[in-house]
């Protein structure tokens, strides 16, 4: 089991940080993704490997400033 | 004027200061990368609260549509928004040490441009640079908080604007959903940037 935002989402080998997104429902253009407490770079989201009992915090990046 | 008044007056800039926080503040350095109305907004704030060093970084100029958000006026139209901002900053305090910084930042300049600063305050308007920022600041200086904007476009909904720490060191400052197409208002704007402003100075006197 992982977390995603506070999300309870079901574990598996080989799971992706990809993975957790979408099972979470939270692809978007812009985000900032960080797992256990550690921003990954946005290039490496897809492939970044998830252990069980990951916890996997998102934050959706919208325009203005 | 005198001199010695010149001296007295600057000198009690801060008297109504919280007590404890103006020798600490007048020794850090903060970043403010994009000098729009996050970023212009929150510079003011953060020199008036007594930070006494600023980096700011943007490679626009000041068009006369800024002016309903950003801190400048009709006599800035043109120029630099770093120089435009340097010169108003320098006149709520003489003392203040400023680097401007004119350039489209990427993410290579993160390490090199802001070596010295104590804290990043975020306030570009793009999502997907905000986002890099985000991850080459964190790289560069994992010790170091960045303070986001994100979600302050439109008009009330006050209660939806909150802080949010979102890992150790990055915090994010807004609604987390409000896009700039729906319009900006410089009240909610404010808000926002005020926010990122007085996290900034409750982390800094914290440290």
């Amino acid at each position: 089991m992982i977390s995603v935002n506070d999300q309870k989402i079901g574990w598996h080998p080989g799971m992706t940080a990809g993975d957790a997104l979408r099972e979470a429902g939270l692809e978007f253009p812009h985000l900032v993704l960080s797992i256990d407490g550690a921003v990954v770079p946005n290039n490496e989201i897809e492939d970044r490997a998830l252990e069980d009992g990951a916890s996997v915090n998102v934050m959706l990046i919208a325009h203005g400033g | 004027m005198a001199r010695k008044q010149v001296f007295t007056k600057h000198r009690s800039l801060f008297d109504r200061n919280v007590p404890g926080t103006t020798a600490v503040l007048a020794k850090k350095t903060v970043a403010v990368a994009g000098c729009g109305g996050l970023g212009s907004t929150a510079a003011i704030a953060l020199v008036r609260a007594g930070v006494g060093h600023l980096i700011i970084a943007d490679f626009d100029r000041v068009e006369a549509s800024n002016l309903n958000r950003q801190q400048y006026f009709t006599g800035d139209i043109g120029r630099k928004k770093t120089a435009a901002l340097s010169a108003h900053l320098k006149k709520i305090n003489p003392s203040l040490k400023i680097v401007c910084v004119d350039k489209m930042l990427g993410p290579k300049d993160i390490q090199k441009l802001f070596t010295k600063a104590d804290l990043m305050i975020e306030a570009f308007d793009r999502a997907e640079s905000k986002q890099w920022l985000i991850e080459a600041w964190t790289q560069a200086f994992p010790d170091r908080p960045v303070i986001c904007g994100n979600g302050l476009a439109g008009i009330g909904n006050t209660e939806t604007l909150r802080v949010v720490k979102f890992s150790d060191n990055v915090y994010f400052c807004g609604d987390g959903k409000s896009d700039m197409s729906i319009g900006l208002c410089s009240a909610r704007v404010a808000i926002v940037a005020n926010m990122q402003a007085n996290t900034a100075i409750s982390l800094l006197v914290q440290k």
